[in-house]
C-alpha cells in the first residue's frame, strides 16, 4: 500500500512539474508574442535615438536596462530587438518548411532516382556545420539579415526534408492509400495534398517548434559577429554584440539579451517535446 | 582484413557526399552579387588589377572547368592566395587550425564526460522527481547560446575570479601551457552545451537499452546494476552513442566560430569573420571547405565504428 502511494505521490510531482515548465513556456511565448505586436507601444524610448549625454548608464528608473554606448535606451531596443529576432527567426524556419516539405515529400513519395538524388544533396548540405555554411552564404552575398536568415533557412531544410521524407515513406505503404488508389485517387499533387500532408504534418510541427529555437540562436550568433542585422537595427544578437564591447562598464548588460534568447528558446523546446506528448497516440 | 574492406566500403560511399560538398563550396564564390573581380578588388580597382584576378579565378573558363581547376588545386594543398594580404590561403588555415581542433576536442571531452554519465543516470531514474530535474536542465542547457555562456563564464572566472585568462588568449605555438589555459573557459561554453544535448539523447537510449529482455534476464541471472548499465546496456546503446558524439562534432565546429570571437581566439572562426570583413571571399571559402572536410571525416569515422560495432550492418 506504501509502496502504491510513494509511486502515485511521484507520478504527481512528476506531472506537476512537467505542467509547470511547460505553463512558464506558455507565458514566455506569450509574453514574447506580446512585445512583438506591442514593441513600439510599450518601449519607453524610440530605439535609435541618441544622447551622447547618456552613454552606458547603469539601471535607472528612466532607463529601466541602462544605456549603450551611444546612449540609447537598451529596454527599448531589447523590446524593438524582440520583434526582429522572431521574425527573422520565422523567415529561417518558412523557407526551411518551403524547401524541405517538399523535396520531403516528392523524395519519400517517388523514392528510386528522386530520392537518391535528393538524399545525396541533402548528405552534402549536412555535411557542412550549419552556423559555417550560414556565415558562407551570408559573407558571400552580403551581410544583411535578410541574407542570413535565408542562409540558415537553407541549412535547416535537411531537419524538414528528412522528417517529411520518412513520414511520407511511412504512409505510403498504408492500407488508406493504397485503399485511394484503388478508389481511382491519381495524380501526385492531389494524393500530396488530399492524404500526405495531413498525416504528416504533425511531428513537422514539432520539428517547427524545435527549429524556432536553432533559428533564435543562429539569428543571436550572426548578428553577434556583425552578418545579421546592421546598424542601427536592433536584435538580441546586436545588442549582445554591443553589450559585450563594454563589458568591463557595464557588464549588467549582456544578462538580459542572453536570458531572453535562452527562455524563448527553452520555451519553443518544451512546446515542441508538448505538441510530441499531445499527438502521441498512446497518451490516455 | 575485415577493416580495411570497411574502411574501403566508407570511403567509397562518401564520395559522391564530397563531390557534391565542394560544389557547393566552389559555387558559393559564384553567389558573389555582381562581377566577382569588382567584389573582390573593391569598385575603385585598375583594369589591370581586374583582369589579374579574373585570370586567377579563371572567370574566363566555363563554369565546369572552373570548377576542376579548384577542386584539383584544392586536394593538392592549393586553396589559392588572399587577395588582401597575398599569402597562401593553405599556411594560413594551417596556421589557425589547429588551436580550432584543441578546442574542439577539449569542447568533446567535456560534453562527453558530463552528458553522458548524467544521460546514464538519468535513465536509471527514469519518471522520477531526480530525471525530470535532469532532463528539464539539459533542455535549458541546450538553450542557452553557447557564446553567451563563454561570456558568463569570462565575468565571473576571469574577470572576477582571475582564474583563467580573460579574452585575448596566447598563441598555441607560442605558449602551449598558457594557451590551453586560456581555451579551458571556451571549451567550458562549448562543452556545457554539448554536454547538455549529449544527456538528453544518451538517456533515451539507455532507457531503451534498459527496458529490453536481456537486460531483464541479466538481472534475473544476479548482475550487479553497476555491471548492467555500464557493462551491457552502454554497449547495446554504442551505435547511437557514436551518432552523438559524431554529430556534436559538427556543432562544435560551428559553435567554436562565433566562441573564438568573444575569446579572441585565432582559429578558423576568427579567420572566417576576419575574411567576411576584409571581403576576402577565397578565404571564406577555404574556412567552408576545410570544416566540411572534418565533418565528413568524423562521418567516415563514425560509419566505420558503426560496421564495426555491429557486423550485420553491411
Amino acid at each position: 500500500m506504501t509502496v502504491v502511494t510513494t509511486r502515485a505521490q511521484t507520478a504527481t510531482t512528476r506531472r506537476r512539474a512537467g505542467r509547470l515548465s511547460v505553463w512558464v513556456s506558455y507565458a514566455i511565448l506569450a509574453v514574447v508574442l506580446i512585445v512583438v505586436v506591442f514593441a513600439g507601444v510599450i518601449a519607453p524610448h524610440a530605439p535609435n535615438t541618441q544622447d551622447l549625454d547618456r552613454i552606458l548608464l547603469p539601471m535607472s528608473g528612466a532607463h529601466p536596462l541602462g544605456t549603450d554606448d551611444l546612449g540609447r535606451d537598451v529596454l527599448s531596443r531589447m523590446l524593438h530587438g524582440t520583434r526582429v529576432s522572431v521574425l527573422a527567426a520565422l523567415l529561417a524556419v518558412a523557407i526551411a518548411v518551403v524547401i524541405g516539405l517538399p523535396l520531403g515529400i516528392a523524395a519519400g513519395w517517388l523514392g528510386g532516382w528522386t530520392d537518391a538524388i535528393v538524399m545525396r544533396i541533402v548528405d552534402a548540405v549536412m555535411s557542412f556545420p550549419a552556423i559555417v555554411l550560414a556565415i558562407g552564404i551570408t559573407a558571400t552575398m552580403g551581410p544583411n539579415i535578410i541574407t542570413a536568415m535565408t542562409a540558415v533557412g537553407i541549412v535547416l531544410s535537411p531537419s524538414i526534408l528528412r522528417l517529411a521524407r520518412a513520414q511520407t515513406m511511412a504512409i505510403r505503404s498504408e492500407t488508406y492509400i493504397e485503399a485511394a488508389k484503388s478508389f481511382g485517387a491519381r495524380g501526385l499533387r492531389r494524393m500530396v495534398v488530399t492524404h500526405v500532408v495531413p498525416n504528416i504534418i504533425q511531428p513537422i510541427l514539432v520539428q517547427i517548434a524545435v527549429l524556432m529555437g536553432f533559428a533564435l540562436i543562429a539569428e543571436a550568433s550572426l548578428s553577434f559577429l556583425q552578418l545579421g542585422v546592421q546598424p542601427p537595427t536592433s536584435s538580441w544578437g546586436a545588442v549582445l554584440s554591443r553589450s559585450y564591447t563594454f563589458l568591463d562598464q557595464a557588464p549588467m548588460q549582456i544578462f538580459i539579451p542572453g536570458l531572453a534568447i535562452a527562455a524563448t528558446v527553452f520555451a519553443f523546446n518544451i512546446l515542441g517535446d508538448e505538441i510530441q506528448r499531445l499527438l502521441d497516440p498512446k497518451r490516455k | 582484413m575485415r577493416i580495411f574492406r570497411v574502411v574501403g566500403t566508407c570511403l567509397l560511399s562518401a564520395v559522391p557526399t564530397l563531390i557534391l560538398a565542394t560544389l557547393i563550396v566552389f559555387l558559393l564564390q559564384r553567389l558573389i552579387p555582381g562581377d566577382p573581380a569588382v567584389a573582390i578588388a573593391g569598385d575603385y580597382a585598375t583594369p589591370e588589377n581586374l583582369a589579374r584576378i579574373r585570370e586567377e579565378l579563371g572567370l574566363d573558363q566555363p563554369l565546369v572547368m572552373q570548377y576542376l581547376s579548384w577542386i584539383g588545386n584544392a586536394f593538392t594543398g592549393d586553396l589559392g592566395t588572399s587577395f588582401q594580404t597575398g599569402e597562401s590561403i593553405t599556411a594560413l588555415v594551417l596556421q589557425r587550425l589547429p588551436v580550432t581542433l584543441v578546442l574542439t576536442t577539449m569542447a568533446l571531452v567535456v560534453a562527453v564526460v558530463i552528458g553522458l554519465p548524467a544521460g546514464v543516470w538519468a535513465a536509471q531514474k527514469v519518471d522520477t522527481p531526480f530525471d525530470r530535474f535532469l532532463t528539464t536542465a539539459a533542455t535549458a542547457g541546450i538553450a542557452i547560446p553557447n557564446f553567451w555562456l563563454g561570456m558568463m563564464l569570462i565575468i565571473v572566472f576571469a574577470l572576477t575570479l582571475g582564474w583563467f585568462p580573460g579574452p585575448g588568449g596566447v598563441s598555441l605555438q607560442s605558449d602551449p601551457a598558457q594557451a590551453l589555459r586560456g581555451l579551458v573557459l571556451p571549451a567550458l561554453a562549448l562543452g556545457l552545451v554539448g554536454g547538455a544535448e549529449i544527456c538528453r539523447q544518451v538517456r533515451s537510449a539507455m532507457v531503451e537499452s534498459l527496458s529490453t529482455d536481456y537486460v531483464r534476464t541479466h538481472r534475473a541471472k544476479g548482475l550487479t546494476n553497476r555491471s548492467i548499465v555500464w557493462k551491457h546496456a552502454l554497449k547495446n546503446s554504442s551505435l547511437p552513442l557514436a551518432t552523438i558524439i559524431g554529430l556534436q562534432v559538427s556543432r562544435l565546429i560551428g559553435g567554436a566560430v562565433v566562441v573564438e570571437a568573444v575569446f579572441g581566439i585565432s582559429g578558423i572562426g576568427s579567420l572566417a569573420v576576419e575574411a567576411t570583413n576584409q571581403r576576402d571571399y577565397g578565404v571564406i571559402q577555404a574556412v567552408v571547405f576545410v570544416a566540411a572536410l572534418i565533418v565528413l571525416l568524423t562521418n567516415l569515422i563514425v560509419d566505420v565504428s558503426y560496421r564495426l560495432l555491429d557486423p550485420r550492418i553491411s
